[in-house]
């Protein structure tokens, strides 16, 4: 087996089926092989005699058996032909009874006559009969004695031998086959698992899964695929980072030549690049939110939300814990601070106040930020977590930011496995609601 | 400007070494504190600084965080510390992590730009006072300490509670707390508290120290019992029982 892995695809294929085309029709031929000859349906006269005397059905050493009717009329197609007239008259002789009160009949004609050099598989001294037959005995009544083989129920012996053999067969094969597909199977599902983690996780490890060479080709590209991937992200967040610095510089340069400026003056000249730097430092968290692995480890959820409302109200923000239950999860604080700022800025905002609850659902941490505001047209409510996408009330209303807040939750939210969405309860005002898995 | 709009109190000239690539931040910058009285030089470059420093060593170093060459995070390393100079963080970048990793290496504080140049001003003043006073019990504990189980890194400023888990505290509960683990068990009376917390590194400390009291006690899932970690003292003010000890 360790060669196997090397072996393409194609070829692993074809020999499956060859294989087991092969192991088929070694089976089929060794059960024909060591089965023993399958023996026609003969009876002796004696055999029919027996049966008519006893009025019962002695097995034949075949283990075929005759049964014995009583009816009114003899069997049709009466006695012809040589071997049933040379029967006729030997069952009358042993049953001391006139010949012409026997009718010996084969409506399905399988009579055969051995003829010249042709062996007969049984030497007999008497006459046989052969496959299906009728023979009736004139009763002193009238009516008729009928013998016939008795019907074989379902299938031959011989013919049930080969099916047993045929099905064993398939069944020594299975586990073999079983095996084989699943070698060919398990690089192709790991591969599918891998190509979710990384779908998930840009920065996890490239796949390193053992298979034919076609797989090992498909993952190859697909590594070479993820590290260009990951490649161009880090790109992005460096460009995003050398613009963010090359902005920041002259911005700082300003910030020390304001003040020279009026008083009146400057406060509205820092405002301005006070709104500039948010929209850098927006456009930074947003492409490190996608591109920087964090520190991970146990959080008290509820503390991070009780921070970043206590901090909020430190502005002067109208915001509120109404629930706080002690729930933990795996993330990255700064990573979850930001999100939950990101919220509770986003109500102030928009809804006037943000009420935060904490609790756990169904095996979810679930963080829930409500306001007071009216609430989100349905059908803006999946656009408004894309980047750079802000509602016309918000761009009317001239609250600022350049669309990233919520673009930056839901890639927090996803990076640590959760999920947000957003909204409007039914007392009024817009909901958002993160869940995040429990920590174990 | 006005002088007296800082309320500058003149320090005996003391000398900052202003490190950055942009000559038009370090003219702006060394005009602004020697304006506000400290003794200034440039430099562009590590190499620049390094020459600087070979003259005579400054009290303390404006460094930006991105030099052509040796960046800062290096340079910080290599001349921060104790026996040398402060050392106060420039960049860009301005992020939290950025700050933790700034002041991981040995940085006294970490101002983002654009920032505001009184900040600035105000932060070079405090950390410079800071360096005056003799080790402040904060300095002996270094990076962080340990106290009933719990860890604190001042650092980061990061709680974990003693199955691990990561607490946040607000900055306002994060100085108080430090307040406590910088003089435990002592009775600190509320404007002691308020005096040890309003460090430099306290932007927010406006509530009625008794709220943030109760939230820290909230956080330390401290049920404010006789063996509760924050002891109230009756007309006195609070008292912080556990030992506290420097986090190895």
């Amino acid at each position: 087996m360790n060669r196997l892995p090397a072996t393409p695809l194609f070829i692993q294929t074809l020999g499956l089926v060859i294989a087991t085309l092969l192991a088929a029709q070694v089976a089929a031929l060794v059960v024909i092989l060591s089965l023993p000859t399958p023996q026609p349906e003969i009876y002796t006269v004696s055999d029919v005699a027996a049966a008519i005397r006893h009025a019962g059905a002695p097995a034949t050493p075949e283990g075929r058996a005759l049964t014995i009717r009583v009816e009114n009329h003899p069997p049709g197609g009466g006695t012809e032909g040589r071997r049933r007239l040379e029967f006729r008259a030997a069952l009358a002789a042993a049953l001391g009874v006139d010949p012409a009160r026997l009718v010996v009949a084969q409506p399905g004609l399988r009579i055969l006559a051995f003829k010249g050099g042709s062996s007969p598989p049984i030497r007999s001294e008497q006459p046989l009969l052969f496959g299906g037959f009728l023979v009736g005995m004139e009763r002193a009544d009238g009516r008729w004695t009928i013998i016939r083989p008795a019907g074989v129920i379902g299938l031959d012996p011989w013919r049930q031998r080969v099916l047993l053999a045929l099905v064993l067969a398939v069944l020594a094969v299975s586990p073999l086959a079983w095996l084989f597909a699943r070698r060919l199977a398990a690089p192709m599902a790991a591969f599918a698992a891998g190509a979710e983690r990384l779908g998930r996780d840009p920065r996890a490890a490239p796949l390193d899964i053992a298979g034919s060479p076609e797989v090992a080709s498909a993952v190859r590209s697909f590594n070479v695929m993820q590290e260009r991937l990951a490649r161009y992200v880090e790109d992005r967040t460096a460009m995003v980072g050398a613009i963010a610095h090359d902005l920041r510089t002259p911005l700082t340069r300003l910030r020390f030549r304001i003040e020279a400026a009026p008083e009146a003056l400057r406060g509205e000249l820092a405002a301005d690049i006070e709104e500039m730097d948010q929209m850098i430092s927006a456009t930074l968290a947003f492409v490190r939110g996608a591109a920087r692995p964090s520190p991970h480890g146990p959080v008290d959820l509820a503390s991070v939300v009780e921070t970043v409302i206590d901090e909020a109200a430190l502005t002067g923000a109208r915001t509120f814990v109404e629930r706080a239950e002690r729930v933990v999860v795996d993330g990255d604080t700064l990573g979850l601070k930001r999100l939950f700022a990101n919220l509770v800025n986003n109500a102030v905002s928009f809804g006037r106040e943000a009420t935060a609850k904490v609790f756990a659902d169904e095996g979810m941490a679930v963080v829930e930020i409500d306001d007071a505001g009216p609430g989100m047209p349905e059908t803006e409510m999946e656009t408004a977590f894309e980047p750079f996408r802000r509602l016309e009330a918000s761009r009317s209303r001239n609250t600022g930011g350049i669309g990233l807040g919520l673009a930056v939750v839901r890639a927090i939210a996803r990076a640590h496995g959760g999920e947000v969405t957003l909204s409007n309860r039914p007392a009024g005002g817009l909901r958002a609601r993160v869940t995040l898995p429990l920590a174990l | 400007m006005a002088p007296d709009e800082m309320s500058a109190t003149p320090v005996a000239t003391e000398r900052v070494l202003v490190v950055d690539d942009d000559p038009g931040i370090r003219v702006l910058i060394s005009d602004f504190l020697a304006r506000h009285g400290f003794l200034v030089e440039t430099a562009a470059d590590a190499a620049e600084m390094d020459r600087a420093l070979a003259r005579r060593s400054p009290d303390l170093i404006v460094l930006d965080l991105m030099l052509p060459g040796e960046d800062g995070l290096s340079v910080c390393r290599r001349v921060g510390g104790r026996g040398g100079p402060a050392i106060i963080m420039l960049s860009a970048m301005g992020e939290e992590t950025d700050r933790i990793v700034g002041l991981e290496v040995g940085a006294d504080d970490y101002v983002a730009k654009p920032c505001n140049p009184r900040e600035l001003l105000a932060r070079v003043r405090a950390v410079l006072r800071r360096r005056r006073e003799a080790p402040t019990p904060a300095e002996a504990l270094g990076a962080g300490c340990e106290f009933a189980g719990w860890r604190l890194d001042l650092v980061r400023r990061e709680l974990r509670s003693p199955a691990g888990v990561a607490v946040n505290l607000s900055s306002g509960e994060f100085s108080l707390l430090r307040a406590f683990v910088e003089h435990p068990q002592r009775v600190l009376t509320r404007d002691q508290l308020l005096d040890y917390a309003r460090g430099p590194q306290s932007d927010a400390f406006d509530r009625a120290i008794d709220v943030q009291i109760s939230r820290l006690r909230r956080k330390l899932e401290d049920g404010g019992d006789a063996q509760s970690l924050i002891q109230t003292i009756r007309n006195e003010g609070y008292l912080f029982s556990p030992r506290v000890s420097r986090a190895p």
